[in-house]
């Protein structure tokens, strides 16, 4: 029988059980929300205040209390841009922006990073008793998203919106807690139009959803089953068992956060809002440079823009072109966590592009087939191992794991290991075919897709629905990139 | 916008799908294992069943107090060149759990021998849970390895998020049964969450009853993890725990002493076995 009380308790906020996009409480108010945001189709003001309200309780959902730090946020940061557009002076417009950003960072900074500053200098052992200060869900992304949206005030690239469309860019829940960072000059030209749900968007939205629910739901939180021992004590594991960690965590974090975004995407194209592309087949990169354009491209577009390039970007020279892409890549392994692994993996990343940069610059290399199939494996390779040191618990643990994967393999026990972990292994297989496959093969199967009826449609996500519940575990697994 | 309706209904319907499906609970699923052991633990164990295949073949050498009926014999016969004696003289300890024994073992060790006890092994297995005890034969092996005549447990840190209530009753029940039909005395330290667990507590609680300690009612200072209750904080959680079987008369620890003893006591880490 319903058990009430515990269904009540479902639209609580509680922090152990975000809401998240694949489970079956969203999928219930989402459904109920779009209905209601169709009924005022015809009233788009009152449409906007359905979406910003919906995306406030999707927030709350998540965060709690926190909506009230984000509602602050956006009025402060609404209220400095009416500032910075209506000065003359442009020194004191600079002024404005400079302290609206320190404002939006100094919540970052409190929340993300300020136990790691104590801890670095030394400040007691548990710094400021920090285990008391919970960092506010998506408060990586949208502080990110306020500062765009003040610099580009700053060099007029956009007006001013009204305070309703500012709220709906900030608060629009697909890509408020996880990314992607959506620029204010691509989505605020949105808000302008009257709002169309062509055929296509629905059938792109459906097409979407399904693949990041297979990519989230079914493969990221399954692998991270095995992942999580495997990282949890490397020590004495073997070369079987590393590598298919390692490999694992790659495609964990690639299905995590690319199947969030995919969801992310395919919502939005459901409301008849287009959000930027956010993965393009990382994992077929033939170099580095190529990887950081096609992994997370609205961080790496944002870091160019707002780092890189103010910096001075490859306009001072080549030393300093060098330079300023380390630094751009330390903020940017920064920005994923307050700790110094991912300080390393940006430097490891930094110094990577760096090396990619010199190595252009004095060497032609001709695109033959044997000359890609290399440098696909060699890029492949450096972007698995960096991940070692961004998911283990401590650079001693990335060590001994990283040595772990020199130990003697023997066909034998890759057997045995295959053997014992069939569904593992099947879904690894699965993963990184995904992920790999020719594009012509995946517009075969998105036109297939497309073509379907609505009760194909229907049966498909009832048994990947299904299949979750068989595999998962019964922790929630967040979205990775939730904790940034 | 009738398509943004028709959206709003199919996404309806697949939730009522799911909703009548957990309210009547047909019995349609997929069995699917998930990877909760490493292929090597298994090997392990599956290696220490296979090699110890002896029966015991005369009754003398099964205690009175165990009873003799198939199943018991069947546990007894299932591999172990062991046979199952108490030995009265010295109380033996053996500790077993999850990785809460990484830091907890050192701590639970100086207050056993200052108290004249002896840790004769602890069994860390990393990532366990309550599941893989019930289901694998490790705490019958190491039972029959080292012949306790006292078992404490930690177990249950890695369960933090489980809702599976019935299961995870049975596995625990099947726990306490392995223990109880050794005729074993024994301990549940039950697990220090670092936030409030979804019920995994109350199904020890009432498991394991007068025998569990409540260390989710502890504050602990945590390692880095911000889970793992820290080697100083494992020290004052023992000394909690020390005094509570102590009061209730299952071992008397009530001594501390300055004294530092040689660490000649096993610990096995369930992954690969490791020197200490």
């Amino acid at each position: 029988m319903i058990d009430f009380n515990s269904l009540l308790s479902e639209f609580a906020y509680r922090s152990e059980a975000p809401m998240l996009f694949h489970h079956g409480i969203f999928l219930f108010l989402f459904a109920n929300f779009l209905i209601l945001y169709a009924i005022f189709y015809t009233n788009s003001k009152v449409q906007k205040w359905i979406l910003i309200l919906f995306s406030f309780y999707f927030y709350y959902k998540s965060s709690g209390n926190y909506l009230l730090l984000l509602l602050v946020t956006v009025c402060v940061d609404y209220f400095f841009s009416i500032l910075i557009s209506k000065t003359t002076k442009s020194k004191l417009a600079t002024f404005f922006t400079a302290l609206a950003i320190v404002f939006s960072l100094s919540f970052l900074m409190y929340f993300k990073y300020l136990d790691f500053f104590l801890r670095s200098l030394g400040l007691g052992e548990q710094g400021l008793q920090t285990a008391s200060i919970v960092l506010p869900i998506g408060i990586s992304f949208y502080t990110f998203q306020s500062i765009s949206y003040l610099v580009d005030i700053h060099r007029k690239v956009i007006k001013v919106p009204s305070l309703l469309d500012y709220l709906l860019y900030i608060s629009f829940f697909p890509h408020l807690v996880a990314g992607p960072i959506v620029r204010a000059k691509d989505f605020l030209p949105q808000l302008k139009k009257k709002i169309q749900v062509t055929r296509e968007m629905v059938n792109e939205g459906f097409y979407l959803i399904t693949k990041g629910f297979i990519k989230k739901a079914i493969i990221a939180d399954f692998i991270a089953q095995y992942v999580d021992i495997i990282y949890a004590s490397p020590t004495g594991a073997s070369g079987v068992e590393a590598i298919f960690a390692v490999l694992g965590y790659a495609l964990q974090i690639f299905c995590d956060f690319s199947g969030y975004t995919d969801m992310a995407i395919g919502i939005a194209l459901l409301m008849g809002y287009r959000l930027c592309l956010n993965f393009d087949s990382p994992y077929k990169s033939l170099s580095i440079t190529q990887f950081w354009r096609k992994w997370h491209i609205s961080l790496s577009s944002w870091l160019r823009d707002f780092i890189y390039i103010p910096l001075g970007g490859n306009k001072k020279g080549f030393v300093l072109q060098l330079v300023f892409l380390l630094v751009t890549m330390i903020i940017g392994g920064f920005w994923h966590g307050a700790d110094w692994k991912f300080v390393w993996w940006g430097i490891g990343h930094g110094l990577l592009l760096v090396f990619h940069k010199l190595l252009s610059r004095w060497v032609t290399i001709s695109g033959s087939k044997i000359w890609d199939s290399l440098s696909w494996i060699l890029t492949f390779s450096v972007v698995v191992i960096l991940w070692i040191p961004f998911r283990a618990v401590s650079l001693s643990d990335s060590l001994i794991l990283f040595m772990a994967l020199f130990q003697v393999i023997d066909l034998e026990t890759l057997f045995i290991f295959c053997q014992q972990n069939f569904l593992y292994v099947f879904l690894l297989g699965i993963g990184f075919s995904m992920t790999l496959l020719n594009n012509e093969i995946k517009e075969r199967f998105k036109a297939w897709y497309y073509k379907e009826s609505i009760i194909i449609k229907l049966v498909l996500l009832v048994v990947l629905i299904q299949v979750m519940y068989e595999i998962q575990s019964s922790e929630v697994q967040p979205f990775i990139y939730f904790q940034f | 916008m009738k398509r943004l309706i028709w959206i709003g209904v199919f996404f309806n319907l697949v939730f009522l799908i799911f909703l009548t499906k957990a309210i009547w609970q047909p019995q349609l699923s997929l069995e699917l294992k998930s990877p909760e052991l490493t292929f090597l633990q298994e090997l392990e164990m599956g290696q220490a069943v296979e090699k110890k295949k002896v029966v015991l073949e005369s009754s003398d050498t099964i205690p009175d107090s165990i009873a003799v009926d198939s199943l018991q014999k069947e546990l007894i016969n299932q591999t172990y060149d062991f046979p199952y004696t108490v030995n009265d003289s010295i109380k033996r300890i053996l500790f077993v759990g999850d990785s809460q024994l990484e830091n907890l073992r050192k701590p639970v060790r100086k207050r056993l021998m200052d108290n004249d006890y002896q840790l004769v092994a602890s069994v860390v297995w990393y990532g366990s849970t309550t599941k893989q005890w019930a289901n694998t034969d490790t705490l019958a092996y190491f039972i029959s390895k080292y012949k306790p005549d006292f078992v404490l447990v930690a177990l249950g840190l890695n369960e933090v998020h489980a809702r599976d209530f019935e299961k995870r009753t049975k596995y625990a029940q099947t726990i306490k049964s392995n223990l109880e039909q050794r005729n074993l005395p024994y301990y549940y330290i039950g697990p220090a969450f670092w936030m409030k667990d979804k019920g995994i507590t109350s199904v020890l609680q009432e498991t394991f009853g007068e025998l569990f300690y409540p260390s989710h009612l502890l504050t602990l200072e945590r390692s880095n993890d911000g889970k793992h209750p820290s080697k100083d904080a494992a020290v004052v959680w023992f000394e909690k725990v020390a005094e509570q079987i102590t009061t209730k008369g299952i071992l008397n620890l009530g001594s501390v002493k300055d004294t530092i003893y040689r660490d000649n006591s096993e610990t096995i880490f369930l992954k690969v076995p490791k020197n200490d």
